[in-house]
């Protein structure tokens, strides 16, 4: 499910709340299977224009969500496992950011705008 | 309370970013206990500072609970008195130990050390009140940050005085600081910044591989089925994530997993995977800068920007024209590179073939060119439709946009590049604005904007004085000390900081200017070079005022140094102001603006135009034979003075011509640098230049054949005109009139009319008109013809005084290097030249086996000393070249056996045969003889003849001719040799003295005319 062939690779496209990769025709059929409560992409090729985003960089496979470092970095904690990326260009629209607060999901741009790490002590 | 007060009056404190000094003086003042203890230095607070103004508001809630909590009990509130008794106690007590207090606050979860710690304090609270007196810096260096301490630290004394407290209330507490972090994380989450967890030695270790570059993704995925596989099939994975990072570490995979065996089983066999290379475990430390995120360079509307794809534009210059709301794409405006089809091959046998670019070969683009639909209409009329009239019209060719000549594209934001743009002037040509009043401007913002992406520490160099006008140190002002890179160091020069030296990014700061310093842009912009007075100055933006155009301009402080100097625009520069270059084929212009990238040039329409310096083809330069004819017929050449007829009647000086247009200059015009154009038939000449005859129509006398001289001969052949050397110079001179009159003196130099005379009489030199002067013979003292060959007096100049040895060794080398050097070379003595020939090669040898190298140069001189004379003579006699050499000599008297006996001579004759032959003959061997005789004529006439031909005696010192050479000798030296050492020696000297006479005559003789031969050689410069 996850896996892409090359053929297919570039229309990847990458969800802007969790960074999900997948193509674009496997969002239009089954959507983004972290966010698909509210960003409700399954057929709708203009939601998936507007949440996911052709420019991203850094591919990143993972198999257990809760036990990798890098995913509880990337904060992919709860997702399903599979195929992410590690930054995602793109700005959501308003009020998919609403849906998606409503939804319980606070929405940290994935783009790099955000800087994330804490100041830290050492 | 007042401990509460104190306590409200230093949590608006701790809010403070940077705590302020005052509060601890009041500290201070308050409880002298502080001074006991050295404050910890303010690093420490900054990193914690953040997280513990919540942390104390958490403290009070505390406490006021535990008051609460003590109303309802008696004991409970027994407790509570005295516990507000020892508060009070300690209230005192907890303002004192500041520093102490700041170590345990960094510990303030950790209960149990922080107990501890506080008995101990306690303890030594007591004993050390006195001991612990402190250096004074400690005074200062203490914050209010110090302060909020001491609500942790009542806290922790109050918990240690209710040390009895039951484990209720410990839970609650505990449950009180569980919330506060909750809360904390709360207002990070909205606030945008999630803690990210740090990696641990606990988590999965994270290992490095070589792969494939370019094949990254590809690997990704190939690792994601397996995975699915494994899992499908129910086995253990062990390798948690893999993850590659694309355009920063291509070549590089990362995976993550608790093994490195679990990791190798997972990649063996996937194809891209360089599994001979070593796996590199990543360090803990490092782990998040895997993950780094690279924030891009926002784009914005009207910013520049560099293609990175499609492959044919890449590199080059587009500006944003849109960006999209999704952030993901822009359309950007950009000079197409279009070849309208002309490079297609008709021929192709399918596109497909052509999709592919060819691998490893960049195919060459098109040049970059303002879409034209004409061009494209030639050939891809199919490809291209029209929208909008005449106004707006934009193009739809081959599925692209253009508009107004720029192809209008939307491309991802990852196909462009917003950094290190750096724009250069010819690209910014394209993207000049033109105005509304025709003029074309470049829109400057836009290009700073691009070019301030570029900033780097490089424009600062120490001693510069700074200010940091943004963040946090804002206004602090200072001198750079050093740059590293982007991190600049400055020592403060004012403020509570003065004297320190503190570091800041480049970019919050500017270099400190005051209004109205004189300035001088160094960098940056187009304006490098201005300089000016400064005017304005907002954040790192300086405005000025430029000296040269009086024009304000806005550019960064980073670009501008303190300058003393005035403007020097453009030196650097291949054009100069009215330059007349050529633009096009077919125009030309004069620049009536240089600037540093741009000329203002007013073309030969009469249009101003900006071209940049690279478009110039050439200089014309002025014609100085240019004419052009006015309105009445009179010609008009440059530097005329010419009016408009009709027009704005505006006049003035023509300074170029071109095809009958006249760039024509007036200072007192203002517009074009005074220059306007014209057509020659629009003008009246007000004033030729050098007073030609103005309008007196054509010179119909040439027209007219009758009036035409007839004949290629029809005019009387100019004289000759001499040529090289004056002839005059050297000359020996009487000066006839005048304040010199009478005085005696030789020509150094000559220019036109005048001759530059050396004085014998006094050591001085006068410049006095050359019909003054008449010419002596320096040994005669008689006059002379100034035409023909005076050049013995030259040489004779040093043969004159007459020691004999001198004379010949002075002189012969005179003569032979005159001679042999230019005369001979030079003479054209075309006649005479063969004969020449003829002797030399007799000569030649002649000299060679003569050995009298003498002969040569020095031939003479050798020949004359002692050796020529004696040895050589003897033996010489029978040598030919001898002869030659000592043709002085010999000339006399060997003559006659010479030219007898020698055959060389009738060689030389011979050879030179032809005129001087017969001379020769007759010469020689009376010139020889009389010579001998009568050496005057010798003398003279010998060097005469003998430059032509003549004078054996010359010839053999001229000519060497083997012949003379020869015969001569022995003849010579036998029996000249007493005679002839003078005679020899003289061979001029001799002359000179005894000829002198002859001399005289010589001259005549010498002069071409003299010789029958003369006319031939009279050409001859062979003297001159």
């Amino acid at each position: 499910m996850a896996y892409i062939p090359p053929s297919q690779q570039r229309n990847m496209r990458a969800c802007m709340v969790c960074s999900i990769v997948r193509t674009n025709a496997q969002f239009l059929q089954s959507g983004c299977p972290n966010c698909e409560p509210f960003l409700e992409l399954t057929g709708n090729p203009d939601a998936i224009a507007d949440c996911t985003s052709q420019v991203f960089e850094g591919l990143l496979t993972v198999s257990d969500t809760s036990r990798s470092w890098v995913a509880r970095y990337q904060r992919l904690e709860g997702y399903v496992p599979g195929v992410y990326a590690i930054q995602v260009e793109g700005v959501l629209p308003d009020d998919i950011v609403v849906a998606a607060e409503n939804a319980g999901v606070h929405y940290i741009p994935r783009d790099g705008s955000v800087s994330e790490a804490l100041p830290t002590d050492g | 309370m007042s401990g509460y007060d104190n306590r409200s009056g230093s949590e608006s404190d701790d809010d403070d970013f940077n705590p302020a000094p005052e509060i601890d003086d009041e500290d201070v003042r308050a409880s002298n206990a502080v001074k006991r203890r050295p404050a910890v230095e303010d690093d420490d607070d900054e990193g914690d500072e953040e997280p513990s103004a919540p942390r104390k508001r958490v403290d009070d809630d505390e406490e006021d609970e535990e008051e609460d909590g003590g109303g309802d009990d008696d004991e409970e509130n027994e407790d509570d008195e005295e516990e507000e008794e020892e508060d009070e106690d300690e209230e005192d007590v907890v303002q004192r130990p500041h520093k102490r207090r700041k170590k345990a606050r960094r510990n303030v979860f950790l209960d149990v050390e922080a107990e501890v710690d506080d008995e101990e304090d306690e303890e030594e609270e007591g004993d050390d009140e006195v001991v612990d007196e402190v250096h004074p810096d400690d005074l200062l260096e203490q914050t209010a940050a110090d302060l909020d301490d001491r609500r942790h630290r009542e806290l922790d004394l109050k918990r240690q005085a209710n040390d009895q407290q039951d484990a209720e209330q410990i839970a609650k507490q505990f449950e009180e600081k569980f919330r506060r972090r909750q809360m904390q994380a709360a207002s990070r989450g909205a606030a945008g910044a999630v803690p990210l967890s740090l990696p641990t030695v606990n988590d999965p270790s994270i290992w490095a591989i070589k792969v494939r570059p370019g094949k990254e993704r590809e690997i990704v995925m190939a690792l994601t089925k397996k995975i699915d596989d494994y899992a499908r099939a129910g086995r253990q994975i062990g390798v948690y994530s893999a993850f590659e990072r694309g355009g920063t570490m291509t070549g590089y995979m990362y995976l993550e997993a608790d093994a490195k065996q679990d990791m190798l089983s997972l990649i063996d066999g996937v194809q891209n995977i360089f599994m001979s290379q070593p796996q590199i475990a990543i360090e803990v430390k490092e782990r998040p800068d895997l993950l780094r995120k690279r924030k891009r360079t926002p784009l914005e509307e009207g910013k520049f920007v560099r293609m990175v794809r499609p492959p044919l534009y890449r590199g080059d210059l587009a500006k944003v024209v849109e960006v999209h709301s999704n952030g993901l794409d822009c359309t950007v405006q950009l000079v197409p590179r279009l070849d309208y089809g002309l490079g297609e091959d008709a021929n192709a046998a399918d596109g497909a073939k052509r999709k592919r670019p060819m691998f490893g070969r960049t195919v060459e683009r098109p040049p970059q060119k303002l879409f034209n639909d004409v061009e494209a209409r030639k050939r891809h009329m199919k490809h291209l439709s029209v929208q909008g009239s005449a106004g707006s019209r934009h193009f739809t060719y081959k599925g692209e946009d253009y508009q107004g000549g720029f192809l209008i594209k939307d491309v991802k934001v990852n196909f462009v590049s917003a950094e290190n743009v750096n724009p250069k002037m010819e690209e910014m040509q394209f993207f000049a604005v033109t105005g509304a009043d025709g003029t074309e401007t470049l829109d400057l913002v836009a290009v700073q904007a691009a070019q301030k992406a570029a900033q780097s520490g490089s424009s600062f160099i120490s001693g510069d004085n700074v200010e940091i006008y943004d963040g946090e140190q804002k206004g602090i002002r200072g001198t750079t000390v050093s740059v590293t890179g982007d991190i600049v160091t400055l020592k403060v020069l004012e403020g509570d900081l003065k004297g320190r030296s503190i570091e800041a990014p480049v970019k919050t700061l500017r270099k400190l200017f005051r209004d109205g310093d004189h300035v001088k842009v160094i960098g940056g912009s187009k304006y490098i070079d201005e300089v000016g007075m400064v005017t304005k100055i907002r954040d790192d933006k300086v405005t000025l005022l430029c000296d040269s155009t009086q024009t304000e301009i806005t550019v960064f402080s980073k670009d501008l140094k303190r300058a003393a100097d005035s403007a020097t625009l453009g030196t650097d520069s291949n054009f100069e102001l009215y330059d007349l270059v050529q633009i096009d084929a077919a125009t030309v212009g004069c620049v009536i603006k240089v600037d540093r990238e741009i000329l203002r040039v007013l073309d030969q329409n009469a249009n101003v135009r900006n071209i940049l310096h690279t478009q110039v083809s050439t200089i014309v330069g002025r014609n100085r034979n240019a004419v052009a004819t006015d309105r009445d017929g009179a010609e008009i050449r440059n530097d005329d003075t010419v009016k408009e007829h009709g027009g704005e009647g505006r006049q003035g000086k023509v300074i170029y011509i071109h095809r009958g247009l006249l760039f024509v200059q007036n200072r007192e015009i203002l517009e074009n640098g005074g220059l306007f154009v014209v057509r020659g038939q629009n003008v009246t000449t007000m004033a030729a230049k050098s007073g030609r005859a103005q309008a007196s129509g054509p010179d119909l006398s040439k027209l007219n054949p009758g009036m035409q001289p007839q004949g290629p001969n029809a005019g009387a052949m100019p004289p000759p005109r001499s040529m090289g050397r004056d002839k005059m110079i050297g000359k020996t001179i009487v000066i006839r009139k005048g304040p010199y009159k009478g005085l005696l003196g030789i020509v150094k130099d000559t220019n036109g009319s005048d001759a530059r005379i050396e004085l014998h009489t006094k050591n001085k030199q006068i410049t006095i008109k050359r019909e003054l002067l008449t010419i002596k013979d320096p040994l005669t003292g008689q006059s002379m013809d100034y035409g023909g060959g005076k050049f013995p007096n030259r040489s004779r100049g040093g043969g004159y005084p007459g020691a004999t040895p001198n004379h010949n060794s002075g002189r012969t080398p005179g003569w032979g290097s005159k001679r042999d050097g230019p005369s001979w070379g030079a003479t054209p003595s075309g006649g005479r030249t063969p004969g020449w020939g003829g002797v030399g090669g007799g000569r030649t040898p002649g000299w060679g086996g003569g050995d009298r190298t003498s002969y040569g140069g020095d031939g003479s001189r050798t020949a004359y000393g002692g050796d020529g004379s004696r040895t050589a003579y003897g033996g010489d006699g029978a040598r030919t070249s001898y002869g030659g050499g000592t043709s002085y000599g010999g000339a006399t008297t060997s003559y006659g056996g010479n030219d007898g006996a020698r055959t060389a001579y009738g060689g030389g004759f011979h050879a030179g045969g032809r005129t001087p032959g017969p001379s020769w003959g007759g010469n020689s061997s009376s010139n020889s003889r009389t010579n001998l005789s009568a050496p005057t004529p010798g003398g003279y006439s010998a060097p005469t003849p003998a430059a032509y031909a003549p004078t054996p005696g010359d010839y053999g010192l001229t000519a060497p001719t083997p012949g003379p050479v020869d015969a001569p000798t022995p003849g010579n030296f036998t029996a000249p040799t007493p005679g002839n050492t003078t005679g020899l020696s003289k061979g001029y000297g001799g002359y000179g003295a005894a000829a002198t006479p002859a001399a005289a005559p010589t001259p005549g003789a010498w002069a071409a005319p003299e010789t029958p031969a003369p006319s031939g050689y009279d050409e001859d410069p062979r003297y001159d």
